[in-house]
């Protein structure tokens, strides 16, 4: 029981931090214009572990922001639709970056002094 | 799973959340772009939806980011059902049946979507078709089988082959039941009439029983089909590996438990002439199964059993004044299961 109670509460830590950060891995992907499933590839290359049907809402979530356009494109052999981040997107993702750097240093010092 | 079937089903899942019609046609576009490069690159359409979620759960999720403004109707709805709720009671002294206004709620926000989801929709109209004929006319008994409908016209991948088939056999059976039942009922309440000549007083609730048999291939088709679930605990296997003797003993066990529970519940019903409701006593092989596996007490799966269990009871030997049998308020039992679901849920984040 305390196992399994334990289990949930580490599970339930990595999912908020997954959730946390998934923005700016998307971002950083981003950086280099691509479609779909390339993403999805390059995300899954850094091990990590995204809830399935997370990615394409996100997408749109973004688009939305102003964060990123996507445009229709044919790429041998069909048709895909590119993604690439607008000029607030790099802004975002800057700032983004540096705050993430900041914050795991202030994570770092207090876990290392505990 | 093909990638046409994935694409269709995402659609329909895509129209069931209301999503706006451009969202509808990129998603579906783009999935499908997707899916090619993941076949080019020697994945299987399981494998994509593995990675990248089912169309139930992607119409979901990307719903989310497409919240859809409540409609006037359906948000004014409950003030309105409210004021004719008091106006029928103290006007006409109506309460009953006038609280059946408020069933209205919830159709209203089915009925006002652009793509009505069939399952819900038909489900609340057997609802108020049984509610009424039960107050009206004590139909409680036959109208049940109405139910039973609902089964067939699931969506799934497995029921597509014989979807057609289930449907028109579960509409024939349930109609049939229906009328079978009233005859039967009819005849034994009134000696002159003559419909079914062999039925009497006697044998009525054999046939009465009998009738259920009509339902036994609907069951095969919902269990089959995924439409009806028992927390994934099946009493007992169907694809036993005969060189396996512990499968065997396993089978055999099973198989004994219920031949004598169902022996059990023929004799009661030959020497107590209770097959109505004795047939609660069938619900020990499930309810039997399930505790046998538990490590703990399992409410929530025994929670059907135990209501439905409340309500016969509740129906038969409950009895209120100026009604004809406790079903009238019995039925209310069932909505134990949603205030269940709801107390024992985790909390939205």
């Amino acid at each position: 029981m305390e196992e399994k109670f334990k289990f949930e509460l580490i599970e339930g830590f990595e999912k908020e931090l997954r959730r946390g950060s998934l923005v700016l891995v998307v971002l950083t992907m981003l950086k280099d214009s691509t479609h779909g499933y390339e993403l999805l590839t390059r995300i899954e290359k850094t091990k990590i572990n995204m809830d399935t049907d997370t990615l394409y809402p996100l997408l749109r979530r973004l688009e939305s922001q102003g964060l990123l356009v996507s445009n229709w494109e044919m790429v041998n052999p069909r048709p895909r639709k590119i993604y690439e981040l607008t000029s607030l997107g790099k802004k975002v993702l800057s700032e983004m970056k540096k705050t993430w750097q900041q914050y795991g240093k202030t994570i770092e010092g207090i876990i290392n002094d505990d | 799973m093909t990638k046409e079937t994935f694409l269709t089903e995402l659609r329909v899942e895509l129209e069931l959340e209301d999503l706006p019609s451009k969202v509808i046609e990129d998603t579906i576009n783009e999935y499908a772009a997707m899916i090619g490069d993941a076949i080019d690159g020697g994945e299987t359409v399981a494998s994509f939806v593995k990675r990248m979620g089912n169309p139930k759960k992607v119409a979901s999720a990307l719903a989310k980011q497409y919240p859809i403004k409540e409609k006037r109707i359906v948000a004014i709805m409950p003030f309105l059902t409210t004021i004719v709720f008091f106006l029928l009671g103290n006007l006409l002294n109506a309460w009953h049946p006038g609280w059946l206004v408020f069933l209205l709620i919830p159709l209203a926000s089915i009925l006002s979507r652009k793509k009505t989801d069939k399952n819900a929709l038909i489900f609340w109209v057997i609802l108020i078709i049984f509610i009424l004929s039960g107050t009206f006319y004590n139909a409680w008994a036959p109208a049940w089988a109405l139910f039973l409908i609902i089964i067939p016209f699931n969506r799934n991948e497995r029921t597509k082959p014989f979807q057609i088939y289930a449907k028109i056999y579960t509409l024939i059976a349930v109609f049939a039941y229906i009328a079978l039942y009233t005859m039967i009922i009819y005849q034994s309440f009134a000696p002159n009439v003559e419909i079914l000549p062999f039925i009497n007083y006697l044998n009525r609730d054999l046939y009465l029983n009998g009738l259920l048999l009509l339902f036994v291939p609907i069951v095969v088709y919902g269990l089959k089909s995924g439409m009806i679930q028992i927390s994934g605990n099946v009493p007992i296997r169907v694809d036993v590996d005969f060189k396996n003797n512990n499968q065997v003993k396993q089978f055999m066990l099973n198989l004994s438990f219920i031949l004598v529970i169902v022996t059990g519940y023929i004799l009661l019903g030959i020497y107590t002439g209770l097959w109505h409701p004795g047939w609660l006593m069938l619900l020990i092989i499930p309810t039997g199964y399930i505790l046998f596996k538990a490590k703990k007490f399992p409410f929530r799966e025994l929670l059907f059993f135990i209501v439905t269990t409340l309500f016969v009871l509740g129906g038969e030997y409950i009895s209120i004044p100026g009604q004809g049998s406790g079903y009238v308020i019995s039925w209310l039992f069932f909505l134990l299961i949603p205030i269940f679901n709801i107390l024992s849920s985790r909390e939205k984040e």
